[in-house]
């Protein structure tokens, strides 16, 4: 664990000197994904966390992946101590943005993930843009202990929400 | 009295004090636990719960079919509440997961404390089905079905926003449930709860503390 971590900083310091380029990207680009582990035949979300950094907004409308047929893009909604998830149209990217899913706010729900797939394995996704682009990711399958290390400890600690 | 320092030293003092300073302010932002507001929070990281929620009696199906008397069943131990559903990517599981390993790390507890999860989606929320999700947390997890009435009596009791199960014109629906963890005292009421967003850290900071509060100064 300690390693990946080591690993996920490695990452984000290479993301950070990339976002100093003077190049700007082509496509939006998938800086992490993680995909929870379904248990049983249940729901399953996936988590991306993407970067564009086009000089043009971008919006993610789609996401397809061979780990499920049934793909949503979703949201919570919470209003006081209630929560709701809500199915989104798109989700905006502005130029320079990052989107960053997290549970408990935007996640890509896979109705009916492949129950065989369990935590070390990987599985492939495609990002749909509005303007039809195509973008490719590698998620990872982790355990729902191990997305719960992730976000309490990584760079994409999901905010505090106090109310 | 000490002699004045001389010159030198008080300067080096003075640096050493800016650092320290400096040091303890970047680390307080860089802090991943947000810092508990100390305000009646006795020192917990769960929201504090003022009045605290009356310890509920009521009996429920669990997952195997039979009645679960809770009060019965819970008494003694500190009794985590959550109303949630199973087809719930992530709220849900989350919490599930992390008291799991919370209590993996502090098994000395493990006797003391009990895990009770009521579905808000009894439809889909089968005994079975039930069984399976929450073995994937701990085998120790208590899963209990209601019906809407009871259900809606519970949670009208505890102070939490009725659960619900609205359809879409697809006939997929999403469940709205309240999203916090109810910590009921080892043998009274609840005075913490959990909002979704709680750490494990949150958690563990905590599970001690509502062990042995006695919650006397109240």
């Amino acid at each position: 664990m300690r390693r990946f971590l080591a690993m996920l900083m490695l990452m984000a310091a290479a993301g950070a000197c990339t976002a100093d380029d003077s190049e700007l990207a082509v496509t939006p680009t998938v800086e992490r994904a993680y995909l929870a582990e379904p248990i049983g035949e249940g729901p399953t979300a996936m988590y991306l966390q993407i970067r564009n950094e086009t000089q043009r907004p971008a919006s993610l409308v789609a996401v397809e992946t061979e780990a499920a047929t049934q793909v949503e893009l979703h949201t919570q909604r919470t209003t006081g101590d209630m929560m709701v998830m809500e199915q989104l149209d798109s989700i905006p990217i502005e130029p320079g943005g990052v989107l960053q899913m997290r549970p408990g706010a935007e996640h890509v729900m896979l109705l009916d993930p492949l129950p065989s797939m369990v935590m070390g394995d990987t599985v492939g996704a495609t990002l749909i843009f509005s303007s039809g682009e195509r973008v490719q990711a590698i998620v990872p399958v982790v355990s729902y202990g191990e997305l719960v290390e992730i976000f309490e400890v990584g760079a994409m600690a999901p905010r505090k929400e106090r109310d | 009295m000490a002699a004045p320092l001389p010159i030198p030293r008080r300067l080096g003092l003075l640096l050493l004090t800016m650092l320290a300073l400096t040091a303890t302010v970047l680390l307080a932002g860089c802090s991943v636990e947000s810092a508990p507001a100390e305000d009646g929070q006795r020192g917990y990281r769960g929201r504090v719960q003022t009045p605290p929620l009356e310890r509920p009696d009521f009996t429920m199906l669990d997952m195997y079919g039979e009645p679960y008397d809770f009060r019965a069943e819970t008494e003694g131990k500190l009794t985590y509440l959550f109303v949630g559903y199973t087809h719930c990517p992530d709220v849900c599981p989350i919490h599930m997961a992390s008291i799991a390993s919370v209590l993996n790390q502090m098994p000395q507890y493990l006797d003391h404390v009990a895990v009770v999860f009521i579905t808000a989606d009894p439809e889909r929320d089968t005994p079975e089905r039930m069984r399976e999700w929450l073995r994937a947390f701990s085998p120790r997890f208590v899963g209990l079905r209601a019906t809407q009435e009871e259900l809606r009596a519970l949670e009208s009791e505890l102070g939490l926003p009725p659960s619900a199960v609205p359809v879409n014109a697809e006939g997929n629906y999403a469940v709205g449930h309240a999203a916090q963890v109810i910590a009921f005292s080892p043998h009274g009421p609840a005075h913490v709860v959990y909002p979704f967003g709680s750490r494990q850290a949150d958690y563990a900071n905590d599970l001690p503390r509502l062990m042995n509060d006695r919650w006397e100064e109240r």
